[in-house]
């Protein structure tokens, strides 16, 4: 009886589907090609520059775009259960994550390694694509208070960390903040207007939460390129290969989600992937040609001549000033044909940072080579080919010097911890703001853990211009927000303006006291210590807040007290044989009263009971 | 003549203690040699860091009562942040002053008989205890709370009239408040009232319940910062009591019990002594103080000071025995708690067993003291019973050559 029910319940659905199918058929094929046209969003590109002394930063941007859906409509998705929609390459998997913990925008933040920003200036995209080593991760959440929003972000940290596989669900409430001065942070990176309108008696939350140090590797980035239709098979992200990308200096991979609505709350996700590393050239290329360290052979070797050089002495030049390589030497592979997905925009190749006269680039098409002035290349053949980067340098040192000044970091910080024991220290942070001509102001944006018990009142000021007085160096800090850790409860989150003055370097100073923690929180590897994340700095833009500079400082490793673990059992017993004998000591003396030896024998030889009895004869008696 | 001498002691007394030495040290107690005394003398609760943490966040006009390092009471700190900064020190020198001129006021007659009616050792013993004055150069909660006890304690023995059973009132409230583990005292200064008992109880309560009231509107998370993370020792630094080490190496499960337990055993013997010392109310005090200080999760050396000095002033030394070993086993710990400390934390060297070892030294010295106490009291008790006067010059050899004593159960 059951049965056949089920089955005419299939029947009927399945007829159901099929007359959609046949009805919708013919209309479908016609607009099939305008469709993917129009909705098929997906753009790619790859900057390769060239850094001061050999390095080359490779810079992947990857960028999507959902189709409209009416967000409303959407919220209510599991009762709708017929309704469909265009798949358009826009990963499925977005949705359920950003719906389940209502999330409207998340900035994910990967990175590894250290930037030389003496060296190589500022971070790419304006250090916004930069994070400290570690993960970092902001969301924005709708939520109706602040314990829900933490809730939320609970569910998508952790579907975060089954998902790309990293341990980004320690991230929970003893390390979340909530930034106080939003603007200064997302202007340009949220846009406000265009996010969907709120529920009753919901508003937005801005949460932020970083992990120091989680190492990142290959199985962070497959996800990523499993986000993309080409799925890293096809086109500019064939090149990308976690062998190599982990093998550099620096590694950063970013994924960028927000939702974007317009006015008759029609919206659509936007997807914007980063994937930035450096290299050193001359180490990569020489490790392709000998995989194991031998020594360099004579006919490679380029000598120094200013130093004495003979047949048998010769100083190396630090590096070759001539050399030429295709960027699969350096990537491993070669670009594997190009994303047909977008039939308006084709992927684009730009090599950047050379001086024109004393480089050449070409792009190598099957066998044969193109160049172009402007180093730009598209990738446009119609029959699938291999596609790869041919660069040439006959003095390496010639780089584009106008673009080298451009991007000089407007301020250089560095933070460290000081003191030498282990219950007390302090956190220093110094800034230097090289610019000859202007004050640099920014924002300081600190978090610290609960068992950094920081004493904001101890802050110290100092500056390398000594002509500043005390109340000037303090009047230098403008803003303060403060919020003060909670044990296991909330991180310490400091925030403050401050100015740098021109030319000068600016030291703060915080003491801190680290408590003990019970044995069960200490990491096995107790006496390694705590990672520690870092710091924010934004360099406010007077003008453009969008063009905000950000830099983090690298983490620290916090090396807290130990307590002996073997103890425990030997603690608890003698602490507690300790207690017993002193309550026994005291309450057999508060028992006791003195008397003299005479009276003492008879009181001792009477027993208690027989002196209560004698006690009441005596009664009865008179 | 004699009151230029003394005008004059007074002076250079003043002068050395309140101005000379510390600006010798310089005031920053974390900069001079004191910081290696620092887990001796502060604990979070009642450091001078703190307090300076809690003025700069009472001023702060942001959500300042957010989070948990504020552990100082909110009465204390809005008092400090009415004085300027670089007046603190001096306040901290007005309350030792006070209890200084107090403390040689409180009468007690069997006292007197002890140690003359010239006050000059009680003088110099109360201004050579370094334990004290380092307490005080570390400007610590306990000068004032040490203050209030004393002039409480002077205020309730003067119980005939009710001013003064009122200032007793306040005094002792301001003690309960900023620790809350004097709590139990409270009891045993009904010892000290004849009548009148429940005009002392009406006005402690009252006071205590408008400070409590006036803290919460103040500040209301400090019922959260202050009492209950000190209950359930939720700041865990390494300090000279049992507990640190105890809890941190505990088992998860455990640990909640035995924080009900251990404050159990802080309390176990309020009852006890009230009941047993109703005619000795000054010492009942002080052994029952001796008793809480030893066991509650965040004790000081400083209080260790207060004790020692109203041990020499308050009780019959004479009869006391092992006296020596007593000295060595406070001087034994006292130098090398710090030492160890300093191995464990920043040379590395050796590790918590030693700090821990020197903790049970500590109390086993401060529970040998208490039952020297509890032993002088019980011999005056045997006095009064046989109406022995004891006189002045008597030496401690004629008591035992006398009779000789034994200690039997209380019928």
């Amino acid at each position: 009886m059951r049965g056949s029910f089920l089955f005419s319940v299939l029947a009927f659905l399945l007829c159901l589907f099929s007359y959609f199918d046949f009805s919708s058929a013919v209309a479908n094929l016609v607009t099939n090609v305008e469709n993917l046209r129009s909705s098929s969003n997906f753009e790619e590109s790859l900057e390769l520059k060239i850094l001061p002394t050999d390095y080359l930063l490779s810079s992947f941007n990857f960028k999507l775009q959902s189709d409209a859906f009416d967000f409303n409509s959407s919220r209510n998705l599991i009762i709708d259960s017929f309704s469909y929609r265009n798949h358009n390459g826009f990963s499925k998997k977005i949705e359920p994550l950003l719906n389940s913990a209502n999330v409207k925008n998340l900035f994910l933040k990967f990175a590894r390694g250290h930037w030389d920003y003496s060296k190589w200036g500022k971070t790419p995209k304006n250090g916004w694509s930069s994070a400290g080593s570690g993960v970092e991760i902001w969301a924005l959440i709708e939520a109706n208070n602040k314990s829900d929003a933490i809730d939320n972000w609970g569910i998508l940290v952790s579907q975060l960390s089954g998902m790309f596989c990293s341990s980004v669900n320690f991230i929970n409430a003893e390390k979340i903040t909530f930034p106080h001065n939003v603007s200064s942070y997302m202007d340009g990176k949220i846009n406000v207007k265009a996010l969907p309108k709120l529920q009753d008696g919901n508003s937005y939350f801005l949460l932020r939460g970083s992990l120091a140090n989680e190492p990142i590797c290959t199985e962070n980035l497959s996800p990523i390129l499993r986000f993309l239709p080409t799925n890293g098979k096809v086109g500019l992200s064939s090149l990308l290969d976690g062998h190599k990308i982990f093998d550099s200096y620096w590694s950063y991979m970013s994924i960028d989600l927000s939702t974007i609505c317009d006015d008759f709350s029609m919206c659509h996700y936007d997807m914007e992937i980063d994937i930035h590393f450096v290299v050193n050239i001359q180490k990569s290329l020489a490790r392709n040609r000998r995989p194991s360290p031998r020594a360099t052979p004579v006919e490679e070797l380029q000598c120094d001549t200013s130093k004495k050089f003979t047949e048998w002495e010769c100083f190396p030049l630090p590096t070759k000033k001539e050399y030429s390589f295709l960027i699969s030497d350096i990537f491993g592979s070669t670009i594997n044909d190009r994303s047909r997905l977008n039939l308006v925009r084709n992927s684009k190749i730009k090599v950047l940072g050379i001086d024109n006269e004393y480089w050449n680039t070409a792009v190598k098409i099957g066998e044969e080579m193109f160049a172009t002035d402007n180093h730009e290349y598209e990738l446009n053949e119609q029959q699938p080919c291999q596609y790869d980067i041919y660069i040439f340098t006959n003095d390496n040192s010639k780089l584009d010097t106008r673009l080298i000044e451009s991007n000089k970091p407007p301020l250089y910080v560095s933070r460290t911890l000081t003191g030498n024991s282990q219950d007390k220290g302090g956190i220093r942070v110094i800034f230097t703001n090289p610019s000859k001509t202007q004050d640099a102001i920014i924002k300081y944006y600190e978090t610290l853990p609960w068992f950094m018990r920081v004493y904001v009142s101890s802050l110290k000021i100092s500056s390398s211009d000594i002509s500043l007085s005390n109340e000037d160096l303090e009047s230098l800090i403008n803003d303060k927000y403060v919020s003060l850790s909670d044990i296991r409860g909330k991180p310490l989150h400091l925030e403050y303006t401050i100015t740098v003055p021109k030319s000068s370097t600016l030291t703060i100073h915080f003491d801190v006291e680290k408590p003990l923690l019970n044995y069960e929180e200490y990491p096995p590897d107790s006496n390694h210590g705590f990672e520690i994340e870092s710091a924010l700095v934004v360099v406010l833009d007077r003008f453009y807040p969008n063009k905000n500079y950000f830099i983090r400082t690298p983490t620290l490793l916090l090396s807290l007290a130990t307590p002996d673990f073997s103890m425990p059992y030997n603690v608890i017993t003698i602490t507690s044989t300790l207690m017993a004998f002193c309550f026994g000591l005291i309450f057999n003396l508060l028992t006791k009263r003195i008397v003299s030896v005479e009276d003492s024998k008879h009181l001792i030889t009477e027993k208690p009971l027989i002196r209560i009895v004698k006690k009441i004869k005596k009664k009865f008696k008179s | 003549m004699a009151v230029l001498f003394s005008l004059f002691t007074l002076i250079v007394v003043v002068s050395t203690r309140y101005f000379l030495i510390p600006s010798l040290l310089g005031l920053d107690s974390n900069a001079n040699l004191l910081q290696y005394l620092d887990v001796l003398f502060n604990t979070p609760y009642t450091s001078y860091k703190t307090l300076k943490e809690c003025i700069i966040m009472l001023n702060y006009n942001g959500n300042s009562n957010l989070g948990s390092n504020l552990n100082q009471a909110p009465l204390y700190v809005s008092f400090f942040n009415v004085i300027p900064e670089r007046l603190h020190f001096y306040i901290f020198c007005l309350f030792d002053i006070g209890s200084f001129y107090y403390i040689i006021q409180i009468t007690n007659n069997r006292n007197e008989k002890e140690l003359g009616p010239n006050s000059s050792i009680k003088l110099i013993l109360y201004l050579l205890n370094p334990l004290i004055y380092i307490n005080l150069l570390m400007k610590t909660t306990f000068v004032i709370i040490q203050f209030c006890i004393i002039m409480a304690i002077y205020h309730i023995q003067q119980s005939k009239s009710t001013k003064s059973i009122n200032i007793a009132a306040l005094m002792f409230a301001v003690v309960t408040y900023l620790d809350i583990y004097n709590l139990g005292l409270v009891l045993v200064l009904f010892n000290f009232i004849k009548d009148n008992k429940s005009l002392f109880l009406a006005s402690y309560g009252s006071v205590f319940t408008i400070f409590m009231a006036v803290s919460f509107k103040l500040q209301p998370t400090f019922i959260m910062n202050n009492i209950v993370s000190k209950i359930l020792f939720k700041e865990q630094y390494p300090n000279i009591g049992l507990w640190w080490y105890f809890f941190i190496e505990m088992f998860q499960e455990y640990r909640d019990f035995f924080k009900f337990v251990f404050n159990c055993y802080c309390y176990i013997f309020v009852l006890p002594i009230f009941i047993r010392f109703k005619n000795y109310s000054l010492q009942a005090f002080v052994i029952l103080f001796t008793w809480i200080t030893a066991f509650k999760p965040y004790p000081t050396i400083g209080e260790l000071g207060f004790i020692l000095l109203v041990f020499v002033y308050w009780f019959d030394l004479r009869i006391i025995e092992h006296k020596l070993i007593m000295c060595l086993l406070i001087i034994h710990s006292i130098i090398l708690l710090p030492v160890f400390y300093h191995l464990w934390i920043t040379i590395g060297s050796g590790n918590s067993n030693f700090f821990y070892a020197l903790t049970l030294v500590y109390v086993v010295s401060v529970v040998l003291i208490l039952l020297g106490m509890i032993k002088s009291v019980l011999y005056w008790e045997y006095e009064d019973d046989h109406q022995i006067v004891s006189t002045e010059n008597k030496s401690e050899t004629e008591i035992n050559k006398q009779e000789k004593l034994n200690l039997v159960s209380v019928q």
